[in-house]
């Protein structure tokens, strides 16, 4: 009885675990840094070297550091009422906000080139001047529609982190609603909010697929990065496009990284 | 007191109406959309004097394109439906073992894995796209298809499951992931010290705990191979205008020719001035996927992030 | 049959350093200790949970160091009993059975007799969840024992039953441990526990094994300050010896043949003998006044002045109260004098 069924030396199971990954792995490192290799170093170098490619990274970096600063100022107080508050068909609630980030970027932008032509924002135009569509604006809005759910997404998986007991803590104190939001909340979730915004960021820089049905190219007004990457590839510049390939790769392996340092164990992924 | 009440009345709005204004700008983006799916004079005067596809004018001035007369509609999501539930599969097959390697077992290098996996799902997709690209078409891979006589860009096997693959499986797994670090890894060492292999300790133990966490995750794998646009479109690119004899009879028995992915199909019509088929295919794409998201709140998902 | 040597390895932040450790068939052994002492650590080796960095594990001549938990057939019953919250009581029990793809039968035939010698027949088909304490703990006995192992390991099995279960239970334990002739090893912190149920104790620190012996021995004999205080000998104090007696600051003590210089002395509460009456014979007799005295459940504790203050635990009919003047008479073999390293 003793040692019947016992002499299983280590089993299939953990070589096929750890096989696999292994697997995965080295098949995702070859797709991160096949275009790197096809360029090669001395190809790569030129290519950085070209005003065009750091006009158009400006560009990206600037609208989406605009569009996610309006995404957090939404996206936090949204985030903390998602978490906090309980009401009535809240998963119908939280799925409609959740839509625009589960559907296809493409779809987000065909249903916004429908909108811009209608109240509120023929009326914008009339009253400010100000033309959202096929221009900057319309990138911002862009950007704006596929993060600023995903924003209050990830704030409400911070504030989910924090527990009630500090706020419920801080009002036996005296202290009114807000003031503990402001005191006790937020810089118990700083850390958490810093990460999620850097991959809000990342998101933002990476949005192309809403441009291309939306806002269309204008040369050096509306061609980020990625989007960039497509035009230049229906042109068929492949140095480009790979060129330009790391670059998106770079900021978002870097923007990762400052997500894991700056966030450590409190963030979602 | 009723200060205090008045304080918190005050508070409470201030934050619902940031998540009504998300909830209501959502539901205006999607909603105000579906005049679009009604035909316009312009819009019937333009196709007049165009013709892209050779398409049934009189069925595309009906009411949404009349979708769901046109074969090529049944072909897109029939299509469309069968690899991302390949796609998921395998990614299912293949996320498990991983997810659970990345989980229990000490890995060199984990952090770097980490980082490469949420680093693909903040990536553009027309990068992802480029990187499939230059990975088959110029590499090592390029000697590879050649040495089988079969080119897996503009394929729909497994041309375009390798597409949908790459961030179902990313997405799948750090759900899995996730699900296996809530599971105590207490209950597989005292089933081991009982005399289990390490597989079925995890078969007994730690897989009916890990069940509806793996549930979630299957349903996440799908709805992403569902949304992916972009790295169809470079890999695969678009099927609609080829010619017949493009195609397999295998595929033609499929009822799979001649039809693009759903998201890219949109993306076509919608280019090409079908702005009400083109539109229909969106609805049909954000019906699925507000289920999807529906579902997964009401499993519980907890912190899954799109 | 088991012999431990010369186990190091560390686990987070609990390490172990250089463990030696013996123990007998049919020997009920108790670790002890502080937490962070490392005695989860140590049983988890044991177990084959985690490999240790050096050292050997040898179980009737075998040695099982490199061998994965599943070949040991040692029984590992953890501090929340981990029961497998999708399995029922029953099938709980079955399970290492099941491992051992033994007949259906015969698993059934086991797992009953199991059942009826722990008393849990009214529980037999009941969810995990649903259990109190004391069931879950004699669930996860049973599942362990069921199979029959050499060796079982016990981490802390007391430590989340209330206090009135916990004694009934350590009885329990060690009758368990007579009926199926097993042998146990049993973590705890307590030293109150250790004595309900130990024939042998080990005391562990900081990763090492201080101090092994009967509870008899442990007690009597600490070997150093650490442990005199595990033990709760009460009275330790730091003095000067000089080969026959000793001095605690002012108060003078006699025993003989002991060494000289600096030491630790403990003199265990209960072996000071105490009366209000002055009638005692012997040496180390001392007068004092009552500063304390404290009725507990089993004994009364005084506390008297002597110059240096004694905590006595006296069983006797006499109560002594604040202020009375008693007589004390510390016997000289129950001094316990440690030479201070």
């Amino acid at each position: 009885m003793r040692n019947v069924g016992l002499r299983s030396r280590g089993g299939w199971w953990p070589a096929l675990c750890i096989g696999t990954t292994g697997c995965i792995l080295a098949v995702y490192i070859l797709l991160v840094t096949s275009n790197w290799i096809y360029l090669g170093w001395h190809d790569t170098l030129y290519f950085f070297s070209k005003s065009r490619m750091w006009e158009r990274f400006w560009l990206t970096v600037w609208t989406a550091t605009i569009s996610t600063s309006i995404s957090l100022f939404i996206g936090i107080p949204a985030g903390y009422a998602l978490s906090r508050f309980r009401f009535p068909c809240r998963y119908l609630f939280a799925s409609i906000i959740d839509l625009p980030i589960v559907v296809s970027p493409a779809v987000v932008g065909a249903f916004l080139f429908g909108i811009t032509t209608r109240f509120p924002f023929d009326w914008i135009s009339e009253f400010y001047g100000i033309y959202i569509g096929r221009n900057v604006y319309g990138v911002l809005l862009v950007q704006f529609t596929v993060t600023a759910a995903f924003c209050a997404r990830l704030m409400k998986a911070s504030f989910d982190m924090i527990p009630v007991r500090f706020e419920m803590v801080s009002n036996s104190l005296g202290a009114p609603p807000f003031r503990t939001f402001f005191k006790v909340v937020l810089p118990m979730a700083k850390n958490g909010i810093i990460a999620s915004m850097i991959v809000v960021w990342a998101r933002a820089a990476a949005e192309w697929e809403g441009l291309m049905l939306f806002v269309g190219a204008t040369e050096g007004k509306t061609d980020i990065m990625p989007f960039a990457i497509y035009l230049d590839w229906n042109g068929g510049m492949m140095g480009w496009v790979t060129s330009m390939s790391i670059v998106c790769i770079l900021m978002a392996v870097s923007a990762i990284s400052a997500m894991k340092i700056i966030g450590g164990r409190s963030n979602v992924w | 007191m009723s200060g205090n009440g008045q304080r918190r009345k005050v508070f409470n709005s201030f934050f619902y109406s940031f998540a009504g204004f998300l909830f209501l700008y959502s539901a205006y983006l999607f909603l105000s959309n579906i005049d679009q799916l009604f035909v316009t004079e312009a819009a019937i005067k333009t196709r007049e004097v165009t013709d892209i596809w050779g398409e049934d004018r009189e069925v595309l001035n009906q009411f949404a394109g009349g979708f769901w007369k046109d074969v090529y509609f049944w072909k897109s999501l029939n299509l469309t439906l069968a690899i991302t539930l390949i796609t998921t599969f395998i990614a299912t097959i293949l996320g498990i073992p991983t997810a659970y390697a990345l989980s229990r077992y000490r890995i060199p290098g984990k952090s770097v894995v980490e980082i490469l996996f949420s680093s693909l799902i903040v990536m553009p997709g027309s990068v992802i796209g480029i990187c499939l690209i230059v990975m088959f078409n110029y590499g090592p891979l390029w000697e590879m298809q050649n040495w089988l006589g079969f080119k897996f860009a503009h394929s729909i096997f497994p041309g375009m499951v390798i597409a949908s693959l790459v961030l179902s499986f990313a997405f799948g797994m750090s759900a899995w992931k996730a699900t296996f670090d809530s599971v105590n890894p207490r209950f597989e060492q005292v089933a081991r010290s009982l005399g289990s292999s390490r597989w079925r300790a995890f078969r007994t133990t730690t897989l009916p705990l890990a069940k509806s966490g793996i549930v979630a995750g299957i349903i996440l794998a799908w709805t992403r191979a569902m949304a992916e646009f972009s790295a169809v479109l470079f890999f695969c690119g678009t099927f609609r205008e080829l010619p017949a004899s493009r195609f397999s009879d295998f595929t033609k028995l499929l009822q799979m020719d001649q039809a693009d992915w759903v998201s890219v199909a949109v993306w076509a019509q919608v280019e090409f001035g079908n702005i009400e088929y083109g539109f229909a295919l969106a609805f049909v794409l954000v019906f699925i996927g507000g289920i999807s998201v529906y579902v997964m709140h009401r499993i519980g998902a907890k912190g899954y992030v799109w | 049959m088991i012999e431990i040597k010369n186990l190091n390895g560390a686990l987070g932040e609990f390490q172990l350093h250089d463990v030696n450790l013996s123990v007998r068939k049919g020997e009920y052994l108790a670790i002890l200790g502080p937490t962070g002492a490392g005695k989860t650590v140590l049983v988890e080796y044991v177990a084959g949970i985690f490999k240790p960095d050096k050292g050997s594990i040898m179980v009737d001549g075998e040695d099982i160091t490199s061998l994965y938990p599943e070949e040991r057939n040692i029984g590992y019953v953890p501090q929340d009993y981990a029961l497998f919250p999708n399995l029922t009581v029953e099938k709980n029990i079955a399970y290492g059975l099941e491992a051992r793809r033994m007949p259906s039968e015969q698993v059934n035939a086991v797992v009953s007799e199991m059942i009826s010698q722990l008393k849990i027949e009214y529980i037999r088909h009941r969810m995990p969840l649903n259990l109190s304490g004391g069931e879950k703990q004699r669930v996860a006995l049973g599942r362990a024992l069921a199979t029959k192992p050499r060796l079982l390991l016990l981490d802390e099995p007391l430590s989340a039953l209330d206090e009135n279960l916990r004694t009934e239970m350590a009885r329990e334990l060690r009758r368990l441990q007579r009926d199926v002739n097993g042998t146990f090893i049993h973590v705890c912190h307590n030293f109150e526990e250790a004595s309900d149920v130990a024939d042998m104790i080990a005391i562990m620190n900081e990763g090492s094994i201080v101090q092994t012996g009967t509870l008899k021995q442990v007690m009597d004999a600490p070997k150093n300050e650490f442990l005199a205080r595990f033990v709760k000998s009460q009275n330790i104090f730091s003095g000067i010896a000089n080969g026959s007696g000793l001095k605690i600051g002012e108060t003078a003590l006699v025993k003989k043949n002991i060494c000289e210089g600096d030491v630790i002395v403990a003199i265990r509460p209960e072996s000071i003998k105490i009366s209000g009456e002055n009638n005692q014979k012997g040496e180390n007799l001392f007068s004092g006044t009552v500063e304390n005295s404290l009725l507990k459940p089993y004994f009364s504790e005084v506390v008297v002045d002597i110059g240096i203050p004694l905590i006595i635990y006296t069983m006797k009919g006499e109560t002594f109260n604040r202020g009375d003047k008693v007589n004390v008479r510390i016997p000289p073999e129950k001094i316990v004098v440690i030479e201070k390293l």
